[in-house]
């Protein structure tokens, strides 16, 4: 009877023999991860255990693996397998690629990865090149070797991914050779124990594209070149890992902490602010119920509105946003009515001539901006310069009483002033000027109920400020229905 | 004072392996030819489908694997393994 | 405590109600990298998505985004990202890689003035051909276009259905403006959304086949931890997901890929009609665009002229039949849309000739100006 490969419960055998070519270190390495998760089957539910490749001789392990295999795009399987933990915690994710996909075009996610500190195992096949390919140069190439774009002796510094692994604060970086069968498969089970990011590196043999340009021929050759050529050390320095062909390839565990990982810390932080201790991609997440009832029929529009624009001009720090949110709350939520709330200002965060527009209807808006303004609301002589040009003929403008002095206003135009500062000052804070003016607004146009005007500034102020702001919404209130008195 | 222990080689037991290899997977690169300890595989006369000679273990050497599975652990193809032999 | 259904009436610009729709809808996970004009979509779900324990990672660039979406998706999650234009150029990679491996996913791209760098503050709407074409390779996408906050709310929740539905990238195509307005939007109680999820195998992992297809041509998908360790592979692929490097498996899949939209695509597309049956000119847009669209045709149809309106809500898969049918009985389309001409190019090949087709373009950076438009629209009926 055809005897089966112990390791055959984890291969997908009708695909074996694998594309990889003789004495190939990715196979080695395969065979030491396949060992490496029997070994830990009794503690490991190998249903959870997927695997994550990138694009490359490398890459094409995930397809030789009977478990949840995802062969993706060129660089990206650290991103992926990013994702993937995210989504499920519970999943033990191996990252097995290549040291071009994983330093090269995927080096961003590579370093970010070890800096969160996310759950994953990165397993990268160093083979010195783009093997897939022909065998180009890579990040990893050593100075003065030959590759099939660097024919004259490479000229470009290799990484020294163990010291870039630990700068960018992974918690378990080893580096072994693929002669170290042995070794390699210790690792893989020492980082399957850890939590945090995991990072070993296999030197590999790449015969037929780097190796054979590079007086090794064979396999055998190679890995007789690794067992010559490296020296084993406990605890070594990973400042010190860097390969060149003159001097030995330092080997063994250069970095093995215990950190939290992302997500201990995010669960950490998040939960004593939120009262959810854990947080998943996938939704299997319990949360504590809520039953708050909340209405979602509007009321009706008292009378019908057609569209009034009104467009509030200010420089950036007097609220010109807020008020037009308050607005458009007070329409939309509390009063039955449709409102479209825009607002334009330049780069400067203070200072700078900024205007929030608002159109109010019974009905729905068809078009969004503010184009000939029914009513224009002024804060300051800067923005009344700006956009002095759009007060329309016969429409309202609001002011500020000390701070705009208009000029050369078109016919017909109703003048409504209120010292809004100057009473904002009074009651102890010059930023409610833009509360007064509200008020004053909601005192002379019959666009916005009271009722809702309040309401719609409870709800959009800082917590702890309702009352303040409220006085000084009825101080402007109040001093508009003065002034509405007095005119008739 | 014991500073270490003798290994007391009429108790100690050298396991006993015997080598299986799947031929049509091996791709002839030698390693376990070249790294068996006890140096007991050879490369076989005939082909495999591909072309390739693969390992046999030499004649008279079959009950010298002591189960090291090294072979098993650097072989590139799956195709060669280690198991007990009772 | 916060809950995944805000129910009641809400005042809330495009992006807020954008990520409110795709908490509703059951997104967990976001992956994303900040752009204007999305920003506010990833600033308010990385507080939303916690309160309800999801994921927000802020990925460092759009490359990682969309893979960590496409992997998240295999977790089981449902995942979403926003970005604009040159966010969205980076994410086109991926999006391969998700309509290659039939993986539902949620990609908002809020547009903005282009090419490359163009105008982050401004609109846009000249991403549409890239939503349908832009990574390489034949494939078929859905993209949705929103044109007020309450769409944004309701769309985010179709693009997840329809994206678990058809196991495909669904783009969300908004723009500046729908991103940036504020707007009322009633969100309804929990009870009152239906929501889809992705079809589960029926048969133990033993004699499943992860890309065999049913009648409706979407197969059933596992996702990882299940035990049924499915290899997924960007590489075109058989029943099984091992590679198939051969004309047959490719032919046999990418056209299974291509139908799954092309021939359920009765069931995806949805427009909006508005008198159309009697209307001599019609007026094509979709997004901030089909607005002004509308003051247009209270404005002719005020002074008797007999135009009429037709909004994509779907953008992709296109309507053509419809459009072939209503050229039959009309004198010209008119097109309106923020670019200088890109779905005019479907209209006026849907329309085969056998009407005229009018662009009204604009390069981007403000919303056409509707007296300009009603101006063009009404020489047309000199």
């Amino acid at each position: 009877m055809e005897k089966k490969h112990p390791l055959e419960v984890l291969t997908r055998e009708e695909r074996l023999p694998h594309i990889l070519c003789t004495g190939c270190g990715i196979g080695t390495t395969m065979a030491n991860l396949a060992e490496a998760l029997m070994e830990e089957e009794a503690e490991l539910d190998l249903d959870k255990v997927s695997i994550v490749s990138g694009i490359g001789c490398a890459g094409r392990a995930a397809g030789y693996f009977k478990l949840d295999g995802f062969h993706t795009t060129h660089g990206r399987p650290v991103a992926f397998a990013t994702g993937l933990k995210l989504a499920n915690p519970d999943l033990h994710v191996i990252v097995f690629s290549g040291d071009g996909d994983l330093a090269a075009i995927g080096g961003n996610h590579l370093i970010h990865a070890a800096r969160r500190n996310i759950d994953i195992k990165v397993i990268c096949i160093n083979n010195f090149t783009y093997g897939m390919t022909g065998g180009q140069m890579g990040p990893t190439t050593p100075l003065g070797t030959w590759s099939s774009t660097s024919v004259y002796g490479n000229y470009e510094m290799p990484f020294n991914l163990p010291y870039l692994m630990e700068a960018c604060g992974a918690t378990y970086v080893a580096r072994w050779t693929s002669a170290h069968a042995h070794y390699i498969k210790n690792s893989i089970r020492e980082a399957m124990h850890r939590k945090g990011f995991c990072f070993i590196e296999v030197i590999s043999a790449c015969p037929v594209n780097w190796g054979r340009r590079n007086k090794l021929r064979t396999g055998k050759a190679m890995v007789k070149f690794f067992l010559d050529h490296t020296v084993v050390k406990t605890h070594p320095n990973s400042a010190e890992a860097l390969i060149q062909m003159d001097t030995p390839i330092v080997c063994g565990v250069f970095v093995d902490k215990t950190l939290p990982s992302y997500l201990d810390v995010m669960q950490e932080q998040l939960s004593k602010k939120l009262g959810i201790s854990v947080f998943r991609g996938d939704g299997k997440v319990e949360l504590p119920e809520d039953k708050k009832e909340t209405k979602t029929k509007t009321k009706p529009a008292t009378k019908r509105l057609r569209p009034v624009q009104i467009k509030i001009a200010g420089l950036g720090g007097q609220g010109i946003g807020l008020l037009g949110l308050i607005l458009g709350r007070a329409a939309c939520i509390f009063d039955g009515k449709q409102a479209i709330y825009t607002q334009e200002y330049g780069p400067e965060a203070r200072g700078g001539a900024s205007s929030s527009n608002i159109i109010i209807s019974s009905e729905l808006i068809n078009i969004p901006y503010v184009t000939k303004p029914d009513v224009m609301i002024t804060m300051a002589q800067g923005a009344f310069r700006k956009y002095k040009k759009e007060i329309q003929p016969n429409s309202i403008l609001f002011m500020d009483k000390d701070l705009v002095k208009p000029t050369a206003l078109p016919k017909g135009v109703k003048v409504y002033a209120v010292p809004a500062t100057r009473m904002a000052e009074q009651l102890g804070r010059a930023v409610v000027a833009n509360i007064v003016m509200l008020g004053f607004f909601v005192a002379l146009t019959p666009y916005i109920s009271l009722e809702a005007a309040e309401k719609a500034l409870n709800m959009s102020v800082p917590k702890g400020t309702e009352e303040f702001n409220l006085k000084a919404f009825k101080n402007g209130y109040d001093y508009g229905k003065r002034i509405k008195k007095e005119g008739e | 004072m014991i500073v270490r222990k003798p290994l007391n080689l009429a108790k100690f037991e050298i396991p006993k392996g015997r080598v299986i290899i799947f031929a049509e997977r091996c791709k002839g690169c030698e390693l376990c030819i070249e790294y068996c300890p006890k140096q007991i595989l050879e490369f076989s006369e005939d082909y495999n489908e591909k072309g390739y000679h693969y390992p046999v273990v030499k004649p008279g050497m079959e009950n010298e694997c002591i189960l090291c599975s090294f072979c098993q652990e650097v072989c590139p193809d799956f195709a060669i393994f280690v198991e007990k032999q009772e | 405590m916060a809950k995944d259904v805000l129910t009641g009436i809400h005042f809330l610009s495009g992006n807020y109600a954008c990520v409110e729709g795709a908490i509703a809808a059951g997104c967990r996970f976001y992956a994303g990298y900040p752009i204007t004009p999305s920003n506010e979509i990833a600033e308010r779900m990385s507080f939303r998505i916690a309160q309800v324990g999801g994921i927000y990672i802020q990925m460092e660039d759009e490359l990682g985004s969309m893979a960590a979406l496409v992997g998240a998706s295999w977790g089981g999650a449902k995942s979403m990202t926003a970005t604009s234009g040159p966010g969205f150029s980076l994410m086109q990679e991926n999006i391969g890689l998700a309509a290659m491996t039939e993986t539902p996913c949620v990609v908002v791209n809020v547009q903005r003035g282009g090419p490359s760098t163009g105008l982050p503050t401004l609109v846009g709407q000249a991403d549409v051909m890239q939503a349908r074409w832009g990574s390489h390779g034949d494939y078929e996408i859905i993209a949705l276009a929103p044109a007020s906050s309450q769409e944004c709310f309701d769309f985010t929740i179709k693009a997840f259905n329809l994206a678990e539905r058809w196991r495909v990238p669904v783009i969300v195509l908004m723009d500046e403006v729908v991103g940036h307005m504020w707007e009322r939007v009633i969100i309804p109680p929990k009870e009152e959304i239906k929501l889809i999820s992705r079809k589960r195998p029926t048969i133990p992992p033993k004699d499943f086949l992860p890309f065999k297809a049913g009648k409706d041509l979407v197969p059933e998908m596992p996702i990882a931890g299940e035990g049924y360790r499915v290899h997924v592979t960007g590489l075109t692929h058989d029943e099984k997901g091992y590679p198939a490097m051969n004309d047959k498996a490719h032919n046999k899949l990418v056209t299974r890929l291509v139908d799954k939209i092309r021939k359920n695509a009765s069931e995806i597309i949805e427009i909006e009609e508005i008198y159309t049956e009697d209307a001599e000119v019609i007026l094509v847009s979709f997004g901030i665009s089909a607005r002004i669209c509308r003051y247009i045709l209270d404005q002719a149809r005020k002074e008797g002229l007999k135009v009429g309106l037709l909004r994509f809500i779907t953008v992709w898969p296109f309507p053509e039949e419809r459009i072939r049918k209503l050229a039959e009985h009309i004198r010209a389309f008119v097109v309106v849309e923020i670019n200088l001409g890109q779905i005019v190019f479907e209209v006026e090949r849907a329309a085969g000739g056998q009407c005229d087709t009018f662009l009204i373009p604009h390069a981007g950076g403000h919303i056409h100006d509707p007296q300009k438009v009603w101006e063009r629209v009404k020489k047309l009926f000199k």
